[in-house]
């Protein structure tokens, strides 16, 4: 690709408190990739720890980056048994609060153009949540992705978006007077709700200005060569265009928080020598053949990943390379899809600038695995959060 | 979802709200005899406790009541009350809630926002928008409803993206009734469109001249680039197009690209923002020929056509040929295309003017003159009442007859300045969120819900003048209503979105075969799985036949193809969905042995017993088993094995962690496994393990399916209960609580009496304080 673009320099941007300690750092940024079918653990985890591990055969595309990413061994939340929900409560762990990405997201708010975006080909894993347990968006298009960052808007359609903002801003005040005198005179459970929507009606408008603010300010143009796919499973073509997009958002400062991903579904996924169904492949009962297939697409996977956390390594900025300031997630809900195992899954971290471990047994003292919200905990203080405990995380991981 | 513990925690802070006519002693002896081994200070199954019962709790004792009833408690290994002894505790518990005091659980909120499909009928309803491609609803997300039904207030959650989505859908959708300000009546247009606008296509195999378009592209949409094939009115439209296939024969391989030997077929459908679709198939003469389609068209929507049955991914295609050397590697070969030599579209043909949507959102007859203040006043009073529900109050008129003349001022126009206050009344909390007060319903209140139940919509004015008249809380009225908004097209609504959620046929699809492996016959029949139990559940309630038949039949509806994949005789000479008597000893007959519920309680590869033993005691009987305790490993299931899943499940129950549950669950589940994972029969399993289908379920012991069946037709009453209650928390929007089970008792026992019948129930839950109560 070779295309760089300029970080854009925002000294007006009103939205931006930036405190004088934010201003010294360089901004952090978290990318969630997530599988929605598992990973078969006989084939992922490593059989020995340590910063030198010999890379199982689904890691094999990742040895070379060994020294800046960690593999968790017996960590998962803990109390989930959701089976195929996995893939929803990733990002959360439980199922009635913010996502990880969220959290993050409302700390960078529209100091981008984007306070979060969502990506995932083969179908959506509706693992990013709002506080109110409201799942965000996500393109399952790289080419509509492409089109949200890059693509200008036309003159028209520009001036009346910001026609509708100016009216919806008007629309918001009228219905907050509406809700405020019907609360007052209602029932704890009845406050709740209203609650929930004068809480959305504040926060629509922080997204109006946000929005108003950012349909001033031209879109960044890189120059970027789109294909079209076959189908929705061409992971050959759709996987490299993600992950491009992925990078170009970052590149330009369009997003600091991405999730993104490939979906659960049972189609023939377009990788040389898979011929079954993705689902299908997963429910492998042990035979060979489906194993050895199921590799090639966990493997592929990874392949990717790496191949992304490698662009980012490679972009420098400043005195130190972009991965540094990016930490760059890899997990899924599930462990074992055949057995719907939701213990032990398989998690990566790369990037961030964290001191990184190689494979680390997360086993804890009392046998029990750690909860992958410690883990969070830890990213999101990294990134900037001033928060103790994310969810119903018991501590931090030490990197 | 609630855990039992939270429920614990929470009753423990009802333990000072004590009524002085509940009676620890009473209940004491019973509890402490059978119940406190297991539920007590040290050792808490389930995370319930029971030796603090000093002051009445209604959340535990609803559970202890569940528990009885079915019978789950004591566990059959310990020590049994006799009949006298349960039936005196349980007669005890409903007593109970005759004491308001002692009743009083937390209360849930009586503010429910309308969930995606009400919003999407009440807006159409609101402003008489056609039931075409333009819906409300499709600018919104989906509502995430992990359990429960979709009317379930504590659910329905509200957040800034879902806010702002309503605004757009309410604007879009006030746009689109009153679509011009031009009051007089949309004259007939005609419209060629230049078919060198045509886009959407791979231009590898595309190409247009002068009054002609060629596509070979499958799986291209052809639509016209230029904004003047927009359409403009909502309306009636004629389209016609003139069409020829070319190149067919090409290749003396004349098979080598699709269509291969067959017709060609051009489709016609639209496109805008959402929703739109496929209208029409052509199949094509061999010669250039004229053809025309008479069909709605909403107001921002295309027209396209696609080679319906062209190479779908012709540059694929090309290369496959290459390699396998059926054309030179160095030419370009030609595939078949259409010709296409003209395109256009007549309208809008206006029956009715002013239009439905002018007429239902102005509420007059004629166009009204908006310069009248008192007009203005009293368009907006009666939109108001419609959208709220209610007579609004004066302050609520004020409210928005301001808002109206601010609108007024910045535009000049009150066309303009009414569609900006309807769209915001269209997101403010009066209209977003069915509102009911504490206790008895008033006369609104009880009409929004039977419309929201039996239409998922708004009442209409029928309904709103009874209301308003304080009449339709008499029996009588409120009967005739019911039978009313029953017999109305629109209650199909709550049929179909009540079973489909009952059964959980809204997970049919999410977990299919493989497009080609054993099971992919489910791609010829899927869509006809749905229809087979949406029509039998009908079936069922319009003609008042007994729940019973949810469990057996000696009939069912099918399609030919359903028919023919189930290898039962189709009967008929009909076309479509038909009842089908089905032959003496069918396995078929009742919801369980429907191909959806077996396809939706497997996962497209393969069947698991405790999956469908699951559906039947959790959907069909309304006992789910709690979750599975913490760190019990799942089973897995090795296909090298010569072991039958019966056989490695044979684990649970030697497992004293999982016994209990899984002797209930996983018997029913074994007759089943007499059908794969798309709901065929089978009697071995694919490798070649023959299939064992006995076991015992309630008691009894079972052979096969029909014997499980037999049992299930015996407990009916489970069945008839499940049934009262989740259509009351349907309507309700809520969980039941302790005082809401006394009512499910009466009606229990009424509709015992005549066997069950279903519409007949239906009525007595209506009429009952499960409806005409918050």
């Amino acid at each position: 690709m070779g295309v760089t673009i300029a970080l854009p320099f925002l000294p007006s941007n009103p939205l931006l408190a930036a405190t004088n300690a934010d201003r010294s750092l360089p901004p952090k940024r978290m990318v969630m990739i997530a599988s929605g079918l598992g990973m078969y653990p006989g084939n992922f985890f490593p059989k020995n720890y340590g910063n030198d591990f010999t890379p199982s055969p689904t890691l094999a595309p990742l040895a070379p980056l060994r020294n800046d990413l960690t593999v968790f061994s017996h960590m998962d939340h803990p109390g989930l048994f959701n089976k195929h929900g996995g893939m929803r409560t990733l990002l959360t762990g439980r199922g009635d609060s913010a996502s990880i990405d969220q959290v993050a997201a409302n700390h960078v708010g529209y100091k981008t153009r984007f306070p979060s975006l969502h990506i995932s080909i083969g179908g959506s894993q509706g693992s990013s949540r709002t506080k109110t347990g409201i799942t965000k968006r996500e393109f399952t298009d790289p080419r509509t992705l492409f089109d949200a960052l890059f693509v200008k808007d036309n003159k028209k359609a520009n001036a009346a978006l910001k026609k509708e903002i100016e009216h919806q801003g008007s629309v918001l005040d009228l219905i907050r007077v509406q809700a405020k005198s019907l609360a007052k005179s209602v029932n704890q459970a009845d406050k709740d709700k209203l609650d929930e929507y004068l809480t959305a009606i504040r926060e629509s408008e922080t997204q109006l200005q946000g929005m108003k603010y950012w349909s001033d300010k031209p879109k960044p143009t890189p120059k970027y060569e789109i294909e079209r796919p076959h189908s929705s499973v061409d992971y050959p073509v759709l996987a490299p265009m993600m992950f491009d997009l992925i990078y170009l958002a970052i590149q330009s400062d369009s997003s600091r928080v991405i999730t993104a991903g490939f979906g659960m579904h049972n189609k023939v996924i377009e990788i040389e020598g898979v011929k079954t169904g993705y689902h299908s492949l997963s429910h492998h009962g042990r035979n060979p053949e489906k194993l050895a297939q199921l590799l090639l697409i966990e493997r592929f996977y990874m392949e990717q990943y790496g191949k992304f956390i490698q662009k980012l390594k490679d972009t420098k900025v400043a005195n130190h390379n972009l991965l540094e300031d990016t930490m760059v997630f890899f997990g899924s809900g599930l462990s074992d899809a055949a057995r719907h195992s939701n213990r032990d899954l398989p998690i990566i971290l790369a990037g961030g600038g964290l001191q990184h471990k190689g494979h680390v047994n997360a086993k804890r003292h009392n046998g029990l695995q750690t909860p992958l919200n410690n883990l969070y905990t830890t990213m999101l203080q990294n990134f900037g959060v001033e928060l103790e405990q994310f969810n119903d995380a018991t501590g931090t991981v030490t990197l | 979802m609630r855990s039992y513990l939270s429920i614990l925690l929470i009753s423990v802070a009802f333990l000072q709200t004590s009524s002085a006519q509940y009676d620890p002693q009473k209940v004491k002896p019973f509890i402490e005899k059978f119940c406190v081994d297991c539920h007590n200070a040290d050792k808490q199954k389930g995370d319930i406790r029971l030796d603090l019962i000093d002051s009445f709790d209604p959340e535990v004792w609803q559970l202890v009541y569940d528990q009885l009833y079915h019978q789950e408690m004591p566990p059959s290994k310990k020590p049994q009350p006799s009949k006298q002894e349960t039936e005196g505790i349980m007669a005890y518990i409903l007593k109970q809630t005759d004491n308001k005091e002692a009743t009083q659980g937390p209360q849930s909120t009586g503010y429910r926002k309308l969930n995606h499909r009400e919003f999407n009928y009440t807006v159409r309803d609101l402003l008489g928008l056609n039931d075409g491609d333009f819906q409300p609803g499709s600018f919104i997300y989906d509502d995430t409803v992990e359990k429960g039904f979709d009317t379930e207030a504590e659910s329905l959650v509200m957040s800034s993206d879902l806010l702002l989505e309503y605004m757009r859908a309410a604007e879009k959708s006030v746009n689109q009734a009153l679509f011009t300000d031009d009051y007089s009546k949309p004259t007939i247009k005609e419209h060629n469109l230049n078919l060198s606008q045509l886009a959407g296509g791979d231009r590898r195999f595309t190409s247009s001249g002068k009054g002609f378009f060629i596509t070979r592209d499958g799986g291209a949409k052809l639509f016209s680039k230029s904004e003047a094939a927009e359409i403009k009115i909502s309306g009636n439209y004629k389209v016609t197009i003139e069409a020829e296939p070319i190149d067919q024969f090409k290749y003396r391989k004349g098979t080598l690209f699709p269509p291969y030997q067959d017709a060609f077929k051009l489709d016609l459908g639209t496109r805008g923002h959402s929703s739109g679709g496929l209208k029409k198939t052509f199949t094509l003469e061999n010669k250039k020929t004229t053809y025309t389609q008479n069909l709605w068209l909403d107001s921002g929507y295309k027209i396209y056509v696609e080679f319906a049955n062209g190479a779908g991914k012709p540059a694929a295609n090309v290369r496959q040929a290459q390699r396998r050397k059926m054309v030179p590697r160095n030419t370009k070969p030609i595939l078949p295309g259409i010709k296409i030599t003209e395109i256009k579209i007549e309208g809008p043909f206006i029956e009715e003017w002013p239009a439905p949507s002018f007429k239902t959102t102005f509420g007059r007859d004629k166009i009204p003159d908006l310069k009248d203040p008192k007009i203005r006043q009293g368009i907006l009073t009666r939109f108001m009442a419609r959208a709220y529900r209610r007579i609004p109050t004066k302050g609520d008129i004020a409210l928005y007859q301001k808002k109206l003349e601010n609108e007024y001022k910045l535009t000049n126009s009150w066309h303009k300045a009414f569609i900006k206050t309807f769209s915001s009344l269209i997101v403010s909390p009066d209209f977003l969120y069915i509102k009911t007060g504490q206790g008895k319903l008033d006369e609104f209140e009880l009409a929004t819900r039977l419309s929201y139940f039996f239409w998922s919509s708004m009442p209409d004015l029928e309904l709103l003048n009874i209301a308003l008249s304080g009449r339709l809380s008499q029996p009588d009225v409120l009967k005739a209503q019911i039978k009313r908004l029953l017999q109305d097209p629109k209650s199909e609504r709550f049929m179909e979105s009540f079973v489909t959620q009952w059964v959980s046929l809204d997970k049919l699809g999410s977990m299919p075969p493989d497009t080609k492996g054993r099971y992919s016959s489910y791609y010829k029949v899927r869509n006809d799985f749905n229809r087979e139990t949406i029509e039998y559940f009908k079936y069922i309630l319009k003609n008042d036949r007994s729940v019973s038949e949810f469990i057996d039949s000696d009939y069912t509806f099918l399609s030919k193809k359903l028919a023919a994949f189930y290898g039962i005789p189709f009967n008929s000479n009909k076309e479509g969905f038909q009842k089908i008597t089905l032959p003496k000893n069918s396995i078929r007959g009742g919801l369980i042995t429907q191909a959806s519920i077996l396809t939706l309680t497997a996962n497209g590869v393969e069947t698991t017993p405790i999956e469908r033993g699951h559906w039947i005691v959790d959907e069909l009987m309304g006992t789910p088993p709690p979750p599975p305790p913490k760190e019990v490993p799942a089973l897995v299931p090795d296909l090298r094995t010569a072991k039958t899943v019966r056989e490695q499940l044979t684990k649970h129950t030697e497992d004293i962690n999982c016994r209990e549950c899984h002797l209930k669950m996983d018997p029913a589940g074994f007759a089943l496994e007499a059908f794969d994972p798309i709901g065929r029969h089978r009697k071995k399993y694919d490798n070649k393990l023959i299939i064992d289908t006995t076991g015992n379920f309630l008691g009894s012991s079972f052979k096969d399916i029909n014997g499980l069946k037999n049992i299930l037709q015996s407990n009916d009453h489970i069945i008839a209960r499940n049934l009262i209650i989740k259509l009351a928390e349907y309507a309700k929007g809520r969980k039941l609580n302790l005082h809401d089970l006394k009512t499910v008792k009466e009606i229990e026992v009424a509709s015992e009496k005549n066997g069950y019948k279903f519409k007949t129930m239906l009525e007595l839950i209506l009429t009952s304080d499960l409806m005409t109560y918050h």
